[in-house]
């Protein structure tokens, strides 16, 4: 089966001489959700980026659904939707003229919108602020806005940058509770996380990266039999990992 | 307004960062510092705006206000009540007094502890604030005068007095308000507002309209009394810190806007009105991909209070000159200088957007994108270029000419903005 995305020795960075990830490849599935880890300034934003097709490739091939961004640039972009690290907004735009706006880039009809935005609203316990402006949201409520943005238009692929930060628990589960919606109906999720309790109890699949290069990826049972520790949570796993990398005297 | 909670930072507690010797801020050099900064950006960002052609709209609407000067005066009706127009539009350059302070975040932790030696800061960033602002009511005055001069002055007033009392008032107010800033108490700073307004406008309407003489001595005393009463009910206040610093974010972000709607500002954050009379204008709009980023520039234009007010600002004072004007030729300059200048402001909605992420994320074609500003700007300019033209129609009382200009005006937008 072919995958929903799918990097293959992906070499890039912001500037033409200092590439910031190296060889990265991994892919995501049509029904999992897929957990992107590593500390901060490991490269997980810059991966993030090139996918989005914000930022170009030197080496190596990104596809989403088999296509690469350069063959067709808004049908690219129409397969994924992105809940950003920081949220992003219109100073100018109401809630509600966010997700209006969201529906209508992403070419939905007038009924579909229609039909999605209230469970939305009413999840995210958001439907008595829509006519308000996110300036006065605190930062829960934007990323909430931003997720709202996401689910709206149910597209095959979602990429997650660090969801979980500044959402209250209510959110947390609202958001995971979604996802996991999502990929039940044939849907794939990225998502880029510190919170390694919840990525070992929500994901499928782990991708480490570490210093702009991929660690080690597979189940919870792979990395327990890789790393020789049967039985270890995701948490101990990954600090015995970077533990070892960080000992290593440096070239 | 909440007082910022005293921390326990103080001079020994605050450790090595404020320590004495070389990490110690010098404070009486940190508002020179500061203001110096800022007006380094400022002066770039000028030479932007001048390069962008506004420098030349300018240069040409004073040539045209000077050359029409006769005409301007006798266009003004009788019935006109020009001593009132004065107090208004003085009272309003008095009583406004923005206050930057160039507070930063930082500020309210490592300058709080030494809020004692602040005095000399904000004199000096007082003496900043009270500088420009008399340069722009002065420049003001110079500009009335001689409307002045010729139809509101009194045979017994100075002609002096007429400089000297606006500027003293602005004085009086710009003092009265910094101190009333540090009331806390949001309903008696709002009273102390609406006093200080009634005495500006009083006292200019009194000067304009020729009141009796001996009236200045109640309005001295009255002046007099309110400074002493405000500075004994202010004096062992604390600084506003965080209403200084929500201040210095507002004017930062107006003078950014400001700027923005010429030329491309990295990090702007547009001030926004919501003007939810103007909502169906988009609601017009068919709920499709064609229509999103249409609908984006539509609603954050409207919404915007520099784009949007400069276009209603220029339109309005374009339909007056070309009203008052009785010249033709002097009519159809400024009805071009109008729609040029609006059409070089409007520019500044593309480099607004282009560097949006969900701008950029958008599944739209790269074509709609350019095509929907084009789409904004023509309508824009073409609702302008009929209203100038309507002024015109009332002025020149000639439907062909009016009909003529107008049609060479549209054909021309047209044309410019198509592609």
């Amino acid at each position: 089966m072919q995958p929903l995305l799918k990097l293959d020795n992906v070499t890039g960075g912001y500037t033409r001489s200092k590439a910031v990830i190296k060889d990265i490849s991994f892919e995501v599935h049509a029904g999992e959700i897929v957990a992107l880890i590593g500390l901060n300034g490991a490269g997980k934003s810059t991966t993030i980026k090139h996918i989005l097709g914000l930022l170009t490739p030197r080496q190596g091939k990104i596809t989403i659904e088999g296509l690469q961004f350069a063959d067709n640039p808004e049908r690219y972009r129409s397969l994924y939707s992105y809940i950003p690290e920081t949220p992003v907004y219109y100073e100018e735009l109401t809630l509600w003229e966010h997700l209006e706006l969201m529906a209508m880039a992403y070419g939905l009809k007038r009924s579909q919108f229609e039909e999605r935005v209230q469970p939305l609203l009413e999840e995210f316990r958001m439907d008595k602020r829509k006519n308000h402006f996110p300036t006065q949201f605190s930062k829960g409520m934007k990323q909430k806005l931003m997720i709202m943005m996401a689910f709206l238009v149910q597209p095959r692929l979602y990429i997650v940058d660090e969801p979980l930060l500044g959402l209250d628990p209510l959110g947390i589960r609202s958001l995971l509770r979604w996802l996991k919606n999502c990929t039940a109906q044939g849907a794939g999720v990225l998502m880029s996380t510190h919170i390694l309790s919840t990525a070992e109890a929500y994901c499928d699949r782990f991708v480490v990266i570490h210093e702009g290069r991929i660690k080690v990826q597979g189940t919870l049972a792979e990395l327990q039999q890789l790393s020789g520790r049967p039985g270890a949570s995701l948490d101990e796993i990954y600090l015995a990992l970077i533990e070892e990398e960080e000992d290593v005297p440096p070239t | 307004m909440s007082r910022l909670p005293k921390r326990d930072l103080n001079h020994t507690e605050a450790g090595p960062l404020l320590s004495p010797g070389e990490m110690q801020v010098d404070l009486s050099l940190l508002a020179g510092q500061r203001i110096n900064q800022f007006m380094g950006e400022a002066i770039r960002y000028w030479q932007y705006i001048g390069q962008s052609g506004l420098a030349l709209s300018v240069i040409i609407l004073f040539l045209l206000g000077l050359i029409y000067y006769d005409q301007l005066l006798a266009g003004i009706p009788n019935w006109w009540p020009l001593g009132i127009t004065y107090a208004i539009i003085f009272t309003w350059l008095c009583f406004r007094t923005p206050q930057r302070h160039f507070i930063e975040e930082a500020d309210l932790i490592f300058l709080t502890p030494r809020e004692r030696e602040m005095t000399n800061y904000f004199n000096k960033t007082c003496l900043y604030n009270l500088t420009l602002q008399m340069a722009g009511l002065v420049v003001v005055l110079i500009l009335l005068y001689p409307v002045y001069r010729d139809l509101v002055q009194g045979v017994s007033q100075p002609g002096w007095a007429y400089f000297l009392l606006p500027i003293v008032l602005k004085g009086w107010n710009y003092y009265t308000h910094w101190s009333t800033l540090k009331m806390v108490e949001g309903n008696i700073r709002y009273t102390y507002h609406l006093l200080r307004l009634g005495y500006t406008f009083g006292l200019l309407l009194w000067w304009f309209e020729k009141g009796p003489w001996w009236f200045i001595i109640g309005f001295g005393l009255a002046g007099i009394a309110f400074l002493m009463f405000d500075w004994y009910l202010t004096r062992d206040r604390h600084y506003p810190w965080l209403a200084l610093l929500e201040l210095e974010k507002k004017q930062r972000s107006r003078f950014y806007s400001f700027c923005q709607a010429f030329v491309d500002v990295p990090h702007s954050q547009p001030q926004v009105k919501r003007r939810a009379w103007l909502a169906p204008l988009v609601s017009r709009l068919p709920f499709k991909q064609e229509a999103a980023i249409r609908y984006l520039y539509l609603k954050t234009w409207l919404r915007s209070r520099d784009h949007f007010g400069l276009f209603v600002r220029l339109t309005v004072l374009g339909s007056l000159g070309i009203y008052l004007l009785k010249d033709v030729w002097g009519q159809g300059l400024l009805y071009v200088l109008i729609l040029f200048t609006t059409g070089i402001q409007l520019r500044g909605i593309k480099s607004e957007h282009q560097h949006h992420l969900w701008f950029q994320l958008f599944p739209v074609q790269d074509r709609l994108r350019k095509q929907s500003v084009q789409w904004l700007v023509r309508r824009l300019l073409t609702l302008q270029a009929v209203l100038l033209a309507a002024a015109l129609w009332v002025s020149a009382d000639s439907f062909p000419l009016t009909f003529l200009i107008c049609l060479v005006a549209l054909v021309a937008i047209h044309l410019v903005y198509s592609r």
